[in-house]
C-alpha cells in the first residue's frame, strides 16, 4: 500500500476525535431550549419579532425557498394547520431564503399557495445558518408555549404532516403556567 | 479590519446603549442556551481522471462543528472545519474546497439583535439591496462559501431604515481558478425611506477594491444606486426600480458602466403577472449580481444584457391545478461581430409548468426551451416528479431531469432518473440512473444507491453509493461545472 493510499484509511479514523472531544463538552451543556431569536420584514415591510410570539403560542418555525419542491408540498398542509388551529393558540412564521435578486417572485409564489400565515424575508441567510448551519430545506422547529423546541423537522416526507399537526395538537392541549421542561441554563 | 467594517462596529458600539435602552419596554430575559450542529461528510471517489487514470482516486473528510452560544439579545458563534483530501493536488480543480485543507475557524461572530439596532461583528453574507451594489452570498448547491471578514449594523427607525457594511472577502471561484486567494475589501451601506401609501425611496453605494491578477495591484470599483417602489398599489400592484451607475478603475484603464431594473407583479383573481425589464451594461463585477426572474436553476448573463421578461402563473380551480409560464427576450449591447465569429448575443427564452394534485398522485413537471439566436445553439431542461402516496406516510416518487444542449457542430445531453421510496419519519431509500450522451463519445451509464435514515428527528445519515455524471448545476442564478464523481459518500448530521 502507497504511503497516499495509507493515509487515505487512516484519515477517516483519526480525524473525528478532536471533533468528538468538542462534542462531548457541548453536548453536555446543551439541551432544548429557546429557539435563537430574529426580527425579520415580512413582505410588506413590517418587521417581526419572533420572541414576540414565543412563551405565548405554540410557534413553527419553518424554513423554506420558492425552489424548494419539497417545501411547496408542505405548504398546503401548513396553511390547513394555519386555517384549523390559529385560533387556539398556533403560529405559523414562515422565513423565505431567497437570495435578494429573486425576492420579486415571492409575493406572486405566496398568492399563488394562499399562504396566510406570517411570512418573512432572511435574504442573506444570517438566521438560517444559526438555526440550521447545512441549510438544507425545508427547515423547522416546533415551539412550546413555554418558549422551548419542542421537536426539529428536517426535510419533508409525505406524511411528516400528520406528525406534525399531533405534535401541534398535543402542545395546544398541554397544560400551561410553568409545567414545561425548564429552559436550561438559567444563570439567575 | 476596513473602514467601513470599523464605521459599522462604531455605529453598533455608539448606538447599542441607546438603541438597547429604546428597547427595554420590557427587561431582558435571563436565558442563555447553547445550540449548534456536527456534520461529517467522507467521500471516496474513484472518478478517473482522464489525464492520469491512475491517480484520480480520492478521499475527502469534512467536518464541521457549528456551535452558538446565545444570551439576551447578544449571540456568539463559531464554526471550525476540518477539510482533509487524501491527495490535494490530486482532487478536482473545479472543487472549491480544494485550498482550505487543514483545520480552519470558518465562522465566528458576535450577534446584537436589537428591537431597532442589530449587527454583527466577525463573518456573515451580506447584500445592499437587489444585489446591484453588493451581494456576497453562500450557495449550497455551488459551494461557495466565502463570507464577509468585518461588521455590519443596522439601524430600523419609524420611517428610515440605514444599514453599514464593511470587511474583507475573497471570490470563490477565482480563488479556485487561479489557485490563490483573492483577498478583497468591500464597504458601503444603504439608506430606505418609508413614504406614505407604501412607498420606499433610497439607495446604496459601494466601494471595492478588488485584488488584481496581473500585474500586482489593486483594482477599484465604485458603485451606487438609486432605488424605489411599492407594495400592494391600488390593492393589487407591486413595483420596483432601480438605477445603478458603476466605475471600474483597472492597472491601465478606467471603465463605466451601468445597470436599470424594473419590475411590477399584479395580483387578478387566481392570476400573477410579474414583468421585468433589465438592461445591465458592463455591470458585473466580482461581488453584484443583479436580480433575476428567471428559473433558479439556470444560468444568467449579468454584465452586458438587456430585454423584457412575463412571467405568468395561475391556479386553475376547476381541477384544482397550478400552472406557470414565462417568455422573454434578450441581447447584448454589442454592435460589432465578436472574436468568436457570432454576431450578436440575441437570445429567446421560454418555459412552462404543471403543479397538479389528484386524490394520492401530486406531479409537478416543466419544460425550458433557450435558443442563442445567432450562435445557433438551442439548450432545454426538462424536469419531472411523480408522487404516489402510499399508506399514510409512505410514498413512491420518480424524477426525471434531462438537461439537452444542441448546436449544429455538437451536442451534449445529461439525463438523471429517481425511483424513490420514502417512509415518515424515518427515511428514504433511492436508486439513481443516470447517463450522459455526447457527440463523438459513446453514451455513459452511471448508477447509484442513496440512503438517508432519520433515527432521531436530530440525526439524519446519508449513504450513497455509485455514480453522478457532474455537468453543469445551477442554484439561484450561479452555476458551476460538478465533476464527475464514481465511489462512495457519508454524511451524518447531529443538531444539538
Amino acid at each position: 500500500m502507497t504511503e497516499a493510499r495509507s493515509r487515505r484509511t487512516n484519515l477517516a479514523i483519526a480525524r473525528p476525535m478532536w471533533l468528538a472531544i468538542v462534542l462531548v463538552a457541548v453536548a453536555a451543556t446543551a439541551a432544548a431550549g429557546p429557539p435563537p431569536d430574529f426580527r425579520l420584514q415580512d413582505l410588506d415591510g413590517n418587521w417581526v419579532t419572533l420572541s414576540d410570539h414565543v412563551g405565548k403560542d405554540v410557534v413553527y418555525v419553518t424554513f423554506w425557498a420558492t425552489w424548494c419542491v419539497p417545501c411547496r408540498r408542505e405548504m398546503p398542509y401548513l396553511q390547513q394547520l394555519h386555517e384549523d388551529l390559529a385560533d387556539r393558540g398556533l403560529t405559523i412564521i414562515g422565513v423565505n431564503t431567497d437570495p435578494p435578486g429573486t425576492t420579486s417572485k415571492i409575493k406572486p409564489y405566496i398568492k399563488q399557495y394562499k399562504i396566510g400565515y406570517l411570512t418573512v424575508l432572511d435574504p442573506n441567510n444570517n438566521v438560517l445558518d444559526k438555526y440550521n448551519p447545512t441549510r438544507e430545506l425545508p427547515y423547522a422547529v416546533l415551539v412550546d408555549r413555554t418558549g422551548n423546541v419542542h421537536e426539529v423537522f428536517a426535510g419533508y416526507r409525505k406524511g411528516d404532516e400528520v406528525r406534525l399537526r399531533e405534535k401541534v395538537l398535543e402542545l395546544l392541549d398541554a397544560p400551561t403556567g410553568g409545567e414545561g421542561e425548564a429552559p436550561s441554563g438559567d444563570p439567575s | 479590519m476596513t473602514r467601513a467594517s470599523a464605521l459599522a462596529a462604531v455605529l453598533l458600539v455608539a448606538l447599542a446603549p441607546t438603541a438597547a435602552a429604546g428597547d427595554d419596554e420590557s427587561p431582558p430575559a435571563k436565558r442563555y442556551r447553547i445550540f449548534g450542529q456536527l456534520t461529517t461528510e467522507l467521500e471516496l471517489n474513484q472518478a478517473e481522471d482522464e489525464n492520469d487514470p491512475e491517480d484520480g482516486d480520492y478521499t475527502k473528510l469534512k467536518q464541521i462543528v457549528a456551535v452558538n452560544l446565545e444570551w439576551s439579545k447578544l449571540t456568539v458563534g463559531v464554526q471550525l472545519e476540518l477539510l482533509d483530501y487524501s491527495d490535494p493536488e490530486l482532487v478536482d480543480r473545479l472543487d472549491l474546497d480544494r485550498l482550505h485543507d487543514t483545520l480552519e475557524l470558518r465562522r465566528y461572530y458576535v450577534d446584537y439583535q436589537g428591537d431597532h439596532l442589530s449587527g454583527r461583528l466577525g463573518t456573515f453574507f451580506s447584500s445592499l439591496g437587489r444585489g446591484l451594489t453588493l451581494y456576497v452570498q453562500k450557495n449550497d448547491v455551488l459551494g461557495f462559501d466565502e463570507p464577509i471578514h468585518g461588521a455590519f449594523a443596522k439601524l430600523n427607525l419609524e420611517h428610515f431604515d440605514i444599514s453599514a457594511v464593511g470587511g474583507t472577502v475573497t471570490e470563490p471561484q477565482l480563488q479556485n481558478q487561479f489557485n490563490r486567494e483573492f483577498e478583497d475589501e468591500v464597504y458601503g451601506g444603504r439608506v430606505i425611506a418609508r413614504l406614505p401609501l407604501d412607498l420606499y425611496l433610497g439607495g446604496s453605494a459601494v466601494r471595492a477594491e478588488l485584488d488584481r491578477f496581473f500585474p500586482e495591484g489593486t483594482d477599484e470599483v465604485e458603485v451606487w444606486s438609486a432605488e424605489g417602489g411599492g407594495t400592494g398599489l391600488f390593492g393589487l400592484l407591486d413595483i420596483a426600480a432601480e438605477w445603478s451607475e458603476l466605475t471600474k478603475t483597472e492597472a491601465t484603464r478606467v471603465r463605466d458602466g451601468y445597470g436599470r431594473y424594473f419590475s411590477a407583479a399584479a395580483y387578478v383573481g387566481p392570476v400573477s403577472i410579474l414583468a421585468e425589464y433589465k438592461d445591465y451594461y458592463n455591470f458585473a463585477y466580482r461581488y453584484n449580481l443583479p436580480p433575476n426572474a428567471g428559473r433558479a436553476d439556470e444560468s444568467y448573463d449579468h454584465n452586458d444584457v438587456k430585454g423584457p421578461r412575463l412571467l405568468v402563473s395561475a391556479d386553475i380551480l376547476a381541477t384544482g391545478s397550478i400552472v406557470h409560464g414565462s417568455y422573454a427576450e434578450f441581447d447584448s449591447h454589442r454592435t460589432s461581430s465578436s472574436p468568436g465569429g457570432t454576431e450578436g448575443d440575441r437570445q429567446t427564452e421560454w418555459y412552462a409548468g404543471l403543479e397538479q394534485t389528484i386524490g394520492r398522485v401530486y406531479f409537478q413537471g416543466s419544460y425550458f426551451d433557450r435558443d442563442w439566436l445567432d450562435r445557433g445553439i438551442t439548450e432545454t431542461h426538462t424536469i419531472g416528479d411523480f408522487h404516489l402516496t402510499v399508506g399514510g406516510s409512505g410514498e413512491i416518487i420518480l424524477g426525471w431531469d434531462e438537461r439537452l444542449e444542441e448546436a449544429d457542430y455538437f451536442s451534449l445531453g445529461t439525463t438523471r432518473t429517481t425511483a424513490a421510496y420514502s417512509l415518515s419519519p424515518w427515511g428514504t431509500v433511492s436508486l439513481r440512473y443516470s447517463w450522459e450522451e455526447r457527440s463523438g463519445f459513446d453514451k455513459e451509464d452511471f448508477w447509484g444507491v442513496e440512503v438517508q435514515a432519520l433515527p432521531r428527528s436530530d440525526l439524519i445519515i446519508t449513504l450513497f453509493g455509485g455514480g453522478d455524471p457532474g455537468g453543469l448545476v445551477c442554484a439561484g442564478g450561479q452555476c458551476r461545472i460538478e465533476p464527475r464523481f464514481k465511489g462512495y459518500r457519508a454524511n451524518i448530521t447531529w443538531r444539538f
